[in-house]
Formats: structure tokens, C-alpha cells, sequence
């Protein structure tokens, strides 16, 4: 009977485990069968110094969204072995000059899809029969005026050859976007700015690919400090909880007075982080934007935190009373090696700093119970070095990306979920439709028009912020513009393997909802962080100790006099008899 | 503001909680040692010296008769002592009832204050014994008091082994501790005092104050000092200052103990006390002005403590009281946290176990009535203390504005029924 039961369990475990892994499977092979294999991509650039300008960087970012299985590489890296398993190969021809004669053969040898940008073409063998004009500049574009001319290289096709988009200026028309079955031109590598969304549409058919359906969307409560009002972001948050609406918060955990440089820490605001918690338990997701918002002494909110917005250049100084330092250029060293050194010496600076400042929002956040699972760097910027840094300690962020390290202002977005080479890992969430800025004097006009703008696009996300200090002037509206979007979907981080680990702390968003936080911070690290922070408030702490060992020392003594006066009175009637 | 006003507050009142902290360890250390020198201090009690024992008495009638009682049986040679009743004053029967001591005991005596001594304080009355005295040492005893058998001895005892004190003082006790509230807590209050002021006091820094009563000193050092200070209404703490910038020092010896009245009604209470803190103030700014010109650093130290009980600990105290208030209504976005709720708790179990280890010191002190009045006393009797010491403070103020001549309040004595000795 014993044996029977005891197999009995083993049997009804048996039986449950595969039914669990049955239910589990199902879906996996459901989304397999449905989706398009990803092409293999080779985005390969040739420039004069030999590295990706951010041409290259966002062309890069933009193929990322397509497919994640995206390289990129200078052209003289690709050999014919390099792009043995290669289905797409992208040619950025950034400067004028010579292939490398590998580079020539390996593409005369591939068979699949050939993108080329820019320049150099013509020394491509597929480009033979195109004839090439040089450079030649236009007014509109895809039948749009343009704000200034731009420069295209102006081409003839072959025959047979498709143009996807064209430009022109004055009477005369030029192909921009061509394509002629696995082979496609584009005239130009610049897609910095609107141009981004005609590329992006035309991509699929460049591809061959099937056009994705869906759009997804997100709205993020954006710049939440402790000195925001509870009460409106409480309001903001739950309007969205109560729509189902899966929504993030930009929480910076510290604000900084630039006049006083006074710091307000989150946890001080006692209210507004119940209200966070509340909003967290409702679906919120916590988004660690920044840790102060600041660098220096400008105001949290307003200010650059991982960009020296004032000398437009990286983070160059480590604490507030260092002024920073004047980026050296090139010329100001006779040899390379110097200058390459100096670089080295700055990165040091700013990858400390950077580092240094995420650990302490996500400790701070997490201590707080406010589990950040994705990073946003405010006002965006920040360098690549930036990125490699933000790369170990989280895997997805918010916004859009600075594709320079030299200005904040090359700043553009993929249009889709992706991960560009530049995050260093990351998956780009982008922010496309910007924001509701009062200012305007229709705000909800201009979000309509770009909302209209980025749907034009297949597959786009339809991502933008609004700040709870509007209350809720603006959000039911802005969320109706949004779910206007044929075949919507609201993006759901819960549903999405994140990771967020700091030295001390570990949080994993696990892609069926769980979500697990380790913390080893040991309390000695936070004593030492509330005395750099409150060094009063420690000095009372130790005060507090001190005295609470004097009370225990003197209730010792109570005692001990009690036991004795005991003694002396017993011997005392002794004496007496 | 009110952050930084909080904070000032808060610092004012612990610097203060820290130093008794460091008192009541220093009175506990005291305690568990200052008798391990008597059997050696004895076999210097020889060759003693002659002792007068001072007891100004106006209008005691009610007490003078049990104090003379006690004083009959003190414990000295009684040729090498006499004890003088200064009668200043009196309209009652206190001379009377003091001369029928004196046909039964040779060595009291009875003399009347002359002008310009009549009728003017204690401290007159003092000069006036001092004047027709010629013992080696002066011993001030309160009409109301009953000393223990030992006291004089023991006082003597000090000044004979310790020839760097000018004085020597003992320990009082409350003989009417059970008779109302008041008493009560004042009987706790004194026992503190005595353990933590005194007894610290003079472990760490060799400063003890003398208070009033049962006390020893030599004649040379007040004939030195120029008498009392009849200006002074704490003519006590004032003559101590003195002592003190003569380069002596004055030790708390508690095996001396004497037994006293305290007021049992809130009016004597609070006009005794107001009278206390007065004179304290006065001192206080007597040398505050002097402060640097002052010889010893110790009292230097205890001045400034004066400074701060009188002064700055009563301005913190008031000011978190009204932060407090006003942060009821209006909510003043005080920054601190949960550590300014463990420092009140802690404040209040500092004060819980040093009135405990004090009360523990005095045999039967610490009973379970007493613990409850403890507690009570903290809400309560602590409490009067500030409205008392901003009252007192004010008419000190009006005083040195109008110039006003101070007036000698003579505490109201009660009568006990129980009129035999304490031990």
C-alpha cells in the first residue's frame, strides 16, 4: 500500500510536469511558425578614418529593428568568409575612395541582398550597368518640400529597376530609393532626420519581407523627482491603470536645487513613494531615469545628467565642486598615441561617474521598493562610452540615441524595437511622438501629426512621454490619439526578460511576469551612503547609540546596587540579630 | 528655518542630557568609592579643630526646637565645639525656645543680628556669627535641620585629611519625603541632585557647590573672602565661585547627612525655588562678565553649565516645545526622521535610569511608589521647572532694569510630627 502510494505521487508529479511543459511549448512553437525568419544582416561602412560616422550608426541602428541578427564592420573586415552566412549586406559609402580588393571580391561572390548608401557604388561589379553622375542636390522629396537642399549621388538605373522614392529639384527628377530585384541603391547615407521614416518604410520591400501589422505603444510618466506632486501623479498613473494601459514611470530618485544645490531624496517623500508603490503594484514600471538629473549644479529635470551640456562635450569631472575640464582636440597633440591616452584618461572619468551614479538609482530605487527594470538617460544624451556602461547594468533602455561623442544634437531614433551596435547590447525602446509641451499652442495637434507620421511607417512604435505635473489636462486625449493607431498594441516590459544589476543588486523581469530582485547591500554600505548624504542625521544615529549603551550601563547598575543593597540589608539583620 | 531652529534645539538640550549622562557616572563612581578612605582619614582625627556650628534662624519657631535637639547629640568633643543661633530677627518664640537649649547644653549659644545686619538675610546673619566667632572651622546648618549624629565629624574628617579644600559639604536628605506629592518629588529631585551634581561633579572635576546647609568650612577662607555676599540671594553658590577663584576646591564627603524640611505646599515651593534660580541667574551674570578673569578652569566649566541650565537648555527646550506645537496646525516640513523619536524615548529612559541608580544608592528609596512618581515626574514636576525658571527669569530682568533691591525670601518651614531622628 505504502509502495503504491509513494509511486502514486511520482506518478501524478510525472504527469504534471508534462503538462506544464506541454502548455509552456505550445506557445513557443506558435510564435515560431508564424514569424518570418530573421535575415542575417552585414551593415559594412567605409569611411576615411576607418570608423562608423553616425550615418553609419543610425542606418546601423534602423536595419537592427528589422532583424537582430545585425554585424557591423568596416569594409576592410569583410572577406568572402565573413559573409559566408550573411543574407543581407549593407555598403555605407560614407567618404570617396577605394574599396579594398576583399571587400570586392566578397561581394561579387554573394548571392543575397545588396544595400549600398552613398558613395562608391560604382566600383561595386553588381553596379555596372547603373550610370553615376556625381553629386547632385534636391528640393523635395518623396514629393515633399525639403527645409534645405540636400546632396544625393545621382544615378541612372538599369532597366527593370525599380525607384521606391524619388526626389527633385526644380522640373528634373532623381531616383533616391531604388531597387532592382536583390540589388538597392539609396542615394544618400544621411538619415538623421525625417528621412528616416521614408527609409523605414521602404525597407520591407528593399527586404523582400512581409510587412509586420502591428504597431505597439507606450506612454511614459516622465520626469518624476521627489519634488513632483503626489497627488497628479497618482492621478496621471492610475487614469492609465484604470484604461489597462501597461505605462512606465521616469523616476529620478534625488533632486537637486541648482541655487541652493540642496538634495531632496525620494525616500523623504514619503508620500509620493507610496504613490509609486501603489502605481508599481497597478502595473506601473519603473524606468530609472538618471539618478539626479543633473551634472553639477543645474536643476534636476532641467538639466543634462551624463552629457556637460554647457561645453557640449562627455562628463569630464566627477563631483559638482570640480569644474570640469575643456575637451583637448587633436591638433593640441603632436602624436596620436598622446591623444588617444588623453581620450582614455577622460573616458576613465566619465565611465566612473556614469557607473557610480546608476548604482546609486538603483539602489535607491530598490530600496524604496521601486524596481527599476529599463534605463532612460535624460534628455538622451550621453556618449557611446556612456552606453558600453549603462550596457552592464541594464539590458533595455527608453528614448532615442546620441550618435556622436562630440555633440549632444545627433540625436535620432530607429523606429523600431532594436538593438544598435552603439547600446552595446541594450534593446532601444524609442520614443517617436515625443511629448505634450504646454508651450505650444496645440500641443495635442502637433501629437496627432506625428503620431500620423510614424503610422505611415510598418511595424513603428508609437512611443512618447507626458509629465505628470499636467495632470490630466492632456492624457485622455493624448491616449485616445494613440489607440487611433490601426492594430495597436501596448507594450508590456512584464511580458520581457529584463535584467538590472547594480554591484549590490539584481533584478530580473522575467517574460511571465515574475520578477525577482536579489539585494546584497550590506548595511555598513548603507550607513556609509546616509552619512554622505545626511552626515546630522548619522551624528544623532551615533548620539542615539551612545546613549541607549549608557541607559543599558545604567539599568546595570540599578540592578547591581539592588542585588548588593540586598546583601547589606540581610547582613545588616544578621548583625542585629 | 525651522529645520536649523530644530536642530539648535535639539543640540542646546543634549549637550546638556550628555553632560548629566556623564555626571551620573561620575556619582555612581563616587558612591562606589568615596568611603574606602575613612578608616585611613581616622587616624588623623587627632588633634581636631574647634568647630562652630552656624544656624541663622528667623522666625523658626515651628523648627528651631528638634534642630537644637539634634544638634545636642552630635558626635564632636563638645569642648572643641559650640553652636550658635543667630536669631535674626525673629518676632516669635525662636530665641526663646533656642535659649532653653542653652541652660542644658553649655555649648549652644544664642546671639541676636545688630544693625546693619538685623533683619537683612542669611547672609548677614552669617556675617554677624562669623564676626563674634573665633573657631578654626565655620559648620552652617538650616534652622530646620536635623543632622545625623556623624555629620559634624564626618565634615571635619574631610577638612583635616583634605588641606586643598576650603569646604567640605555632606549629603541632606528630606525628612518629610512621604508627606504630600511635592515632597515627593522633591525628595527624588534632591537625591539626584545630590548623586549626579555633587557627587559627579566632584569625581570628575573635584567641584562640588555648596548647598546652604551641612556644610564645613574654614574660617581663614571666609575671613579671606571678606564674609558673604549680602547682595547675593544664592549666597551658596556665589561663595563657592569665590572659593573656588582662590585656587581651593570644596569636596561632596555624603557620609555627612543631615536631614531637612522641603516645602510641602506649591506656593513655598515656588517661591523657594524662584528664589533658587534667581540668585543663580544672578550669579550667572555676576561672572559672566568676568568669565575670562576667572583663575580655575573647573568652575570656569560649571559657571558655563550654569550658563546653560539657566539659559540656553531652558531656550531649547521651549523652542522644540513651540516647534512642536506649531507643527500640529501647520505642517513645517521638518526634515528629521525617525531619530528624533528615538532620542525623545531616549532621553526619557537616560532620565529614568539615572533617577533609578540615584535612588538605588539611598537605601529604600527605591520602591515600586516612587518608580510610578518617577514617571510622573517627567510629564509633571520636570515640567514646572521651565514655566518656574522663564517666571524667575523675567523678574531678574525687571529687576536689573528697574533696579530693584532684592529681598530674602525665608522658606516657610512645617511642622513635623514625627520629631525624632531619621536614620
Amino acid at each position: 500500500m505504502r509502495w503504491f502510494l509513494m509511486n502514486y505521487k511520482r506518478l501524478i508529479l510525472g504527469i504534471s510536469i508534462i503538462t506544464v511543459m506541454c502548455i509552456q511549448s505550445i506557445p513557443v512553437f506558435a510564435t515560431v511558425s508564424t514569424e518570418q525568419k530573421k535575415p542575417t544582416i552585414l551593415v559594412a561602412y567605409q569611411s576615411a578614418n576607418g570608423k562608423a560616422n553616425s550615418d553609419t550608426l543610425l542606418l546601423e541602428a534602423i536595419f537592427a529593428g528589422i532583424s537582430d541578427q545585425v554585424q557591423l564592420s568596416s569594409v576592410q573586415q569583410v572577406t568572402i568568409e565573413t559573409i559566408k552566412n550573411i543574407d543581407v549586406v549593407v555598403f555605407v559609402g560614407e567618404d570617396r575612395g577605394n574599396l579594398p580588393t576583399d571587400f570586392l571580391k566578397a561581394i561579387n561572390n554573394f548571392k543575397g541582398h545588396l544595400i549600398v548608401f552613398g558613395k562608391n557604388a560604382e566600383q561595386l561589379p553588381r553596379f555596372e550597368k547603373w550610370q553615376f553622375f556625381g553629386t547632385q542636390s534636391l528640393r523635395t522629396l518623396d514629393g515633399e518640400p525639403l527645409s534645405k537642399l540636400i546632396n544625393i549621388e545621382y544615378v541612372k538605373p538599369p532597366k527593370g529597376s525599380e525607384v521606391l522614392v524619388e526626389g527633385a529639384n526644380l522640373n528634373t527628377k532623381y531616383p533616391v530609393i531604388v531597387k532592382a530585384g536583390k540589388t538597392s541603391f539609396i542615394a544618400k547615407s544621411n538619415f538623421i532626420s525625417d528621412d528616416n521614416y521614408i527609409l523605414s518604410r521602404e525597407l520591407f520591400s528593399l527586404l523582400d519581407l512581409q510587412e509586420p501589422a502591428k504597431h505597439l505603444a507606450y506612454i511614459r510618466l516622465e520626469d518624476i523627482s521627489p519634488i513632483s506632486d503626489p497627488k497628479l501623479v497618482k492621478e496621471t498613473g492610475e487614469y492609465l491603470a484604470e484604461k489597462g494601459i501597461p505605462f512606465y514611470m521616469a523616476l529620478i530618485p534625488v533632486y537637486v536645487n541648482s541655487e541652493t544645490g540642496e538634495q531632496v531624496q525620494l525616500k523623504d517623500s514619503k508620500k509620493l513613494v507610496k504613490v509609486l508603490q501603489h502605481l508599481q503594484s497597478l502595473g506601473g514600471m519603473v524606468i530609472a531615469h538618471g539618478y539626479t538629473h543633473t551634472y553639477r549644479h543645474t536643476e534636476t529635470g532641467e538639466g543634462f545628467e551624463f552629457w556637460d551640456s554647457i561645453n557640449n562635450q562627455k562628463i569630464s569631472s566627477i563631483s559638482a565642486s570640480d569644474e570640469p575640464i575643456k575637451m583637448k582636440k587633436r591638433s593640441d597633440f603632436s602624436v596620436e598615441k598622446a591623444y588617444q591616452q588623453y581620450l582614455g584618461s577622460i573616458d576613465e572619468i566619465e565611465k566612473k561617474y556614469i557607473e557610480d551614479k546608476m548604482e546609486h538609482s538603483i539602489e535607491k530605487l530598490t530600496e524604496l521598493k521601486l524596481y527599476p527594470i529599463s534605463f532612460e538617460a535624460p534628455h538622451y544624451a550621453m556618449s557611446s562610452t556612456g552606453y558600453d556602461i549603462i550596457a552592464k547594468q541594464f539590458t533595455s533602455m527608453f528614448g532615442q540615441i546620441q550618435l556622436s561623442d562630440d555633440t549632444w544634437k545627433r540625436m535620432a531614433v530607429p523606429l523600431m524595437i532594436s538593438k544598435p551596435s552603439l547600446l552595446s547590447g541594450m534593446t532601444l525602446y524609442p520614443e517617436t511622438i515625443g511629448f505634450i509641451d504646454p508651450s505650444s499652442p496645440d500641443p495635442l495637434k502637433d501629437m496627432e501629426e506625428q503620431i500620423n507620421k510614424v503610422q505611415q511607417v510598418p511595424g513603428s512604435v508609437i512611443g512618447g512621454f507626458y509629465h505628470p505635473y499636467l495632470g490630466m489636462e492632456y492624457l485622455p486625449e493624448m491616449v485616445s490619439l494613440i489607440e487611433g493607431v490601426p492594430n495597436l498594441e501596448w507594450l508590456d516590459l512584464r511580458k520581457t526578460k529584463q535584467i538590472v544589476q547594480s554591484e549590490n543588486i539584481m533584478i530580473h523581469q522575467e517574460k511571465n511576469g515574475d520578477l525577482n530582485v536579489v539585494s546584497h547591500i550590506k548595511w555598513t554600505d548603507k550607513v556609509k551612503q546616509r552619512m554622505e548624504e545626511n552626515p546630522f542625521e548619522m551624528v544623532l544615529w551615533t548620539l542615539a547609540i551612545i546613549v541607549a549603551l549608557f541607559v543599558i550601563a545604567f539599568f546595570i547598575y540599578v540592578v547591581s546596587l539592588r542585588t548588593k543593597l540586598r546583601k547589606r540589608l540581610f547582613e545588616e539583620r544578621n548583625l542585629n540579630g | 528655518m525651522a529645520n536649523i531652529l530644530f536642530y539648535i534645539a535639539l543640540f542646546l538640550i543634549w549637550i546638556m542630557l550628555l553632560y548629566h549622562m556623564f555626571l551620573m557616572q561620575g556619582g555612581y563612581l563616587h558612591f562606589r568609592t568615596f568611603e574606602r578612605v575613612i578608616p585611613e582619614w581616622e587616624k588623623k582625627m587627632v588633634e581636631l579643630p574647634t568647630v562652630s556650628v552656624f544656624i541663622p534662624a528667623h522666625n523658626e519657631e515651628v523648627v528651631i526646637g528638634q534642630t537644637l535637639q539634634a544638634m545636642s547629640r552630635l558626635h564632636y568633643p563638645k569642648e572643641k565645639l559650640e553652636v550658635i543661633v543667630i536669631n535674626d530677627n525673629s518676632s516669635d518664640r525662636t530665641g526663646e525656645i533656642a535659649r532653653q537649649f542653652t541652660e542644658k547644653h553649655p555649648f549652644i549659644r544664642v546671639i541676636e543680628t545688630e544693625p546693619p545686619n538685623k533683619g537683612k538675610g542669611k547672609s548677614s546673619a552669617l556675617n554677624e556669627a562669623l564676626r563674634k566667632s573665633s573657631s578654626d572651622v565655620i559648620v552652617v546648618y538650616d534652622a530646620d535641620n536635623t543632622p545625623e549624629k556623624m555629620s559634624v565629624w564626618y565634615l571635619v574628617m574631610g577638612l583635616v585629611n583634605d588641606p586643598k579644600a576650603a569646604a567640605v559639604v555632606g549629603k541632606f536628605r528630606v525628612i518629610n519625603a512621604a508627606k504630600t506629592w511635592l515632597t515627593r518629588f522633591i525628595n527624588i529631585e534632591t537625591i539626584c541632585f545630590q548623586w549626579m551634581a555633587q557627587g559627579g561633579r566632584f569625581k570628575w572635576f573635584k567641584v562640588a557647590t555648596i548647598p546652604g546647609t551641612n556644610f564645613a568650612i574654614r574660617r581663614s577662607i571666609v575671613e579671606e573672602l571678606g564674609g558673604w555676599d549680602v547682595k547675593a540671594l544664592a549666597e551658596d553658590t556665589e561663595l563657592t565661585i569665590r572659593v573656588y577663584n582662590k585656587g581651593y576646591h570644596i569636596r561632596f564627603f555624603p557620609k555627612a547627612i543631615t536631614w531637612e524640611q522641603e516645602p510641602e505646599t506649591l506656593n513655598v515651593w515656588w517661591k523657594q525655588r524662584t528664589r533658587w534660580a534667581r540668585g543663580n541667574q544672578y550669579v550667572v551674570l555676576k561672572f559672566l562678565g568676568q568669565f575670562f578673569k576667572l583663575k580655575r578652569k573647573s568652575i570656569i566649566f560649571d559657571l558655563f553649565y550654569f550658563f546653560f541650565t539657566y539659559f540656553l537648555f531652558f531656550f531649547g527646550v521651549i523652542l522644540s516645545n513651540t516647534l512642536f506645537i506649531i507643527n500640529l496646525f501647520y505642517d513645517l516640513n521638518l526634515s528629521i526622521g525617525n531619530v528624533a523619536l528615538a532620542l525623545w524615548i531616549l532621553a526619557f529612559l537616560l532620565f529614568l535610569a539615572e533617577v533609578m541608580i540615584t535612588l538605588s544608592i539611598e537605601k529604600a528609596e527605591m520602591n515600586r511608589t516612587n518608580f510610578f512618581y518617577v514617571i510622573l515626574m517627567y510629564f509633571s514636576y520636570s515640567q514646572m521647572w521651565i514655566v518656574l525658571v522663564v517666571y524667575s527669569l523675567f523678574l531678574e530682568m525687571k529687576r536689573v532694569l528697574f533696579k530693584q533691591e532684592v529681598k530674602w525670601y525665608k522658606t516657610e518651614r512645617f511642622e513635623q510630627k514625627d520629631k525624632g531622628e531619621k536614620t
